[in-house]
């Protein structure tokens, strides 16, 4: 209670010819102290959930541990193991194409829903919350499950197209549709960049468009001009974040492919292959050196976007 | 510089943030304040298997009021990746069902509890055949209890063959008569809908595979863990069915496969043969909805002998963790011998390991349980069943798995060349099996 006290009395007394200079530094370290202990309960928790798991999951990447029978240092042998399998190679190419496809056309289906939002008219809180939908529930198993019903032999999918007279049978089990399927499954969860996207058009000054509306700019040239330099900004936010989260894919395949990347690899990504290699075949320590090869890889390609950036993102006046 | 499981730096992760979980584990094991006694049960299998499990259960704790027993249980595959993480973090269930393909691994590190403790107290292991026991012990230690033995079937649809009018084929038939025979089967099946196919493509079969090797006099793994068998031999092996899969149509089409999963061709009724062990015969019948399935065994070898063998399945085993050892091998024990529970699991498990709950046994006439002790009888009548077990060394479930899961899906879209199948297997085994 006292030092309380003497703590509330001292912070009131206020004025600072009353404090002896040399007494600073040493309040400045007892707010630091508190800092610290506010800080605490994150930190403890990042460095027993993230920083620890990383540290041992690097050291892991140098071993052939196995889960049940532990493991010994063999240095760089899981990096050059990796490198001469066929199947990490043929991982890395799916997850690459189903990167370099499907995060654009995700990206142009947001944009093109937010652009429509973004009139002004009746509901529009109901429309904006429907095509946010997917994105909330999408991430999700049971979507997963709903989505491999879909595409079945005999599914929702085949019969509609059986309609029309295209009897192609289901999607799953189809190699070549597999890609093409995981792609709609990702376009479709566009809710979370429109809204971002959204709020970007928002920004921009009516008074763009009337004078260049004026000045007998058409739709095409406005867009061109106008909404895509302004959005700039909010287009760089969400192409890294939905880069980073196609690499990331993991359950929806795991679901459709029932974990075996399937059919014949190709729902097998970067993700999967990983999974299986660690958990799936006990090998650990591959695995572990696979997820550092995904950290550097998606950290370059981060990289490779900021530095390229200066060239088409637009901050407004000055840059 | 070695680690050992959950010890070093694997563990050190691990204990920083189980350490918090730890506490909230540790009282949940014991049932609450009831005083009772949870004991935690998991096994691989289909529905079928688990509305078995479950009935006999309900009359263990009828009998046991103090015990309550806790079910999960998932497919074979996902089975072992979650008995993995359980095993690196030494929390394996009290009892749990245990396959020869990874009785070694879990054996060998010390993860199973040794029961001989129990025998002749809580654990009855008298009923059971000395050698069949045996199958169960690693290092001398008793870490698994054989719940019945099972072998390789050819499963036959009559009612299908029946409609394309195709024979079933003799008991003494070849490869080659096996071959011809899917042939015609899936030349006659073709303008079914959906089409009717003869069989898969047998060749990715782990089990085909070892057990043709044993027809060719051929002991897969030594002791020790090598391998007694070539490229050479994989090769000539996958070359039985090339003229099949040359042709169109001939074989169970993947494709169809992972359409169908988890349902299997024969299952779905669209390929009127298969291959499996003879206690799958309760699922297919689940699956089909028609109890009309009989069996055949493996085909002849060239030396006019079948080399068939019978293995020990589904062994039930005790995390070495367990908090509750008495209680758990009680439970291994009901589920062994109780004539009633014995009633209720029929050959699910295979042919009951313990003589005497098979002398109790009495399966309804023209039942499926009655099929499969009438084909194991004939079998070890005609002289079918030969040879011993082939050794199952550690890893050999790694092994398995990359032959059938990784490689054999590939190969059956045709996106791998046999002489690749055989290559990448090769390499790929090197880091999968351990030897002494």
């Amino acid at each position: 209670m006292t030092v309380t006290h003497a703590a509330s009395r001292a912070s009131r007394a206020g004025s600072p010819a009353r404090r002896p200079l040399n007494k600073r530094p040493s309040r400045r370290g007892a707010e630091t102290r508190a800092g610290y202990a506010f800080l605490a309960p994150w930190l403890l928790g990042f460095i027993a959930l993230t920083a620890g798991p990383m540290v041992a999951s690097a050291y892991l990447s140098f071993t052939d541990y196995h889960p049940i029978r532990g493991g010994d240092w063999i240095g760089f042998d899981n990096y050059t193991r990796i490198f001469d399998d066929p199947r990490f190679a043929d991982s890395v190419k799916l997850t690459l194409e189903y990167a370099v496809i499907g995060t654009p056309i995700k990206l142009a289906a947001a944009l093109g829903v937010a652009m429509l939002l973004n009139n002004r008219r009746r509901g529009q809180g109901t429309y904006r919350s429907v095509f946010y939908a997917p994105s909330l529930i999408g991430a999700s198993v049971s979507i997963a499950i709903v989505w491999r019903a879909m595409f079945n032999d005999d599914g929702i999918v085949d019969k509609t197209g059986q309609i029309f007279g295209m009897d192609e049978g289901g999607w799953i089990g189809n190699p070549d549709r597999s890609l093409p399927m995981m792609i709609m499954l990702a376009v479709w969860q566009f809710g979370a960049p429109m809204v971002i996207f959204l709020a970007g058009l928002k920004q921009i000054p009516d008074e763009l468009y009337e004078a260049a509306q004026m000045d007998g700019a058409g739709a095409v040239r406005r867009f061109l001009r106008i909404t895509l330099p302004m959005l700039s900004p909010v287009l760089f936010f969400n192409l890294v974040l939905e880069t980073i989260h196609s690499f990331q894919i993991f359950a929806s395949a795991f679901i459709i492919s029932n974990g075996t990347g399937g059919p014949a690899n190709s729902t097998l990504f970067y993700t999967v292959y990983l999974y299986q290699r660690g958990f799936g075949q006990g090998q650990l320590g591959f695995a572990a050196a696979m997820a550092w090869l995904l950290v550097i890889a998606v950290a370059l390609i981060t990289l490779v976007f900021f530095r390229t950036s200066r060239y088409w993102v637009f901050y407004g006046e000055g840059r | 510089m070695s680690i050992k499981k959950a010890t070093t730096i694997g563990g050190l992760a691990l204990a920083l943030v189980g350490s918090l979980a730890l506490s909230a584990c540790s009282s949940d094991s014991d049932g609450g304040g009831d005083g009772k006694v949870t004991l935690r049960f998991t096994w691989w299998g289909a529905d079928e298997r688990a509305e078995r499990y479950q009935q006999a259960i309900d009359l263990f704790e009828q009998d046991h009021p103090d015990i309550k027993v806790e079910t999960s249980f998932t497919d074979f595959a996902d089975y072992w990746t979650q008995r993995n993480t359980d095993g690196t973090s030494g929390d394996l269930p009290d009892v749990l069902q245990m396959d020869m393909s990874q009785i070694q691994e879990f054996g060998k590190t010390g993860l199973l509890y040794d029961m001989s403790e129990f025998e002749g107290n809580q654990l009855d292991t008298s009923q059971i055949d000395e050698n069949l026991l045996a199958s169960g012990k690693v290092d001398d230690q008793l870490v698994a209890i054989p719940t019945g033995t099972n072998t390789l079937a050819l499963y036959y649809n009559p009612d299908l063959l029946e409609q394309l009018g195709i024979a079933v084929p003799d008991w003494d038939y070849t490869w080659d008569d096996l071959n011809q025979f899917i042939a015609e089967v899936s030349e006659a099946g073709a303008g079914q809908d959906p089409a009717v196919y003869g069989n898969g493509d047998y060749t990715t079969v782990w089990w085909m595979f070892m057990q043709w090797l044993v027809q060719q006099g051929i002991e897969p793994f030594a002791e020790n863990g090598e391998m007694n068998f070539t490229e050479d031999d994989m090769r000539e092996f996958l070359n039985t069915t090339e003229d099949l899969r040359s042709q169109d149509g001939m074989l169970f089409p993947t494709a169809r496969a992972d359409q169908l999963d988890p349902v299997s061709g024969f299952g779905a009724g669209e390929s009127a043969t298969e291959f499996n062990w003879d206690n799958f015969i309760n699922s297919y019948a689940h699956d089909l909805n028609n109890e009309n399935i009989r069996m055949l065994p493996v085909p002849t070898g060239s030396d006019g002998q079948k080399h068939m063998f019978f293995k020990p399945t589904m062994l039930l085993s005790m995390g070495a963790n367990t908090g509750h050892p008495e209680e758990a091998a009680e439970l291994i024990d009901f589920l062994i011998n109780d004539p009633e529970a014995g009633q209720i699991i029929g050959t699910d498990l295979g042919v009951p390991a313990s003589q005497g709950r098979l002398d109790a046994f009495q399966p309804e006439e023209g039942s499926l349980d009655q099929v499969v002790i009438d084909f194991e009888n004939q079998a070890r009548e005609q002289g079918a069943v030969s040879d011993p077990l082939p050794v199952e060394p550690q890893g050999f479930g790694d092994l398995e798995n990359e032959y059938v899961e990784v490689l054999g899906n590939e190969f059956g879209y045709g996106d791998l060349s046999v002489d690749d199948f055989v290559d990448q297997w090769f390499s790929e085994s090197e880091n999968l099996l351990v030897t002494d």
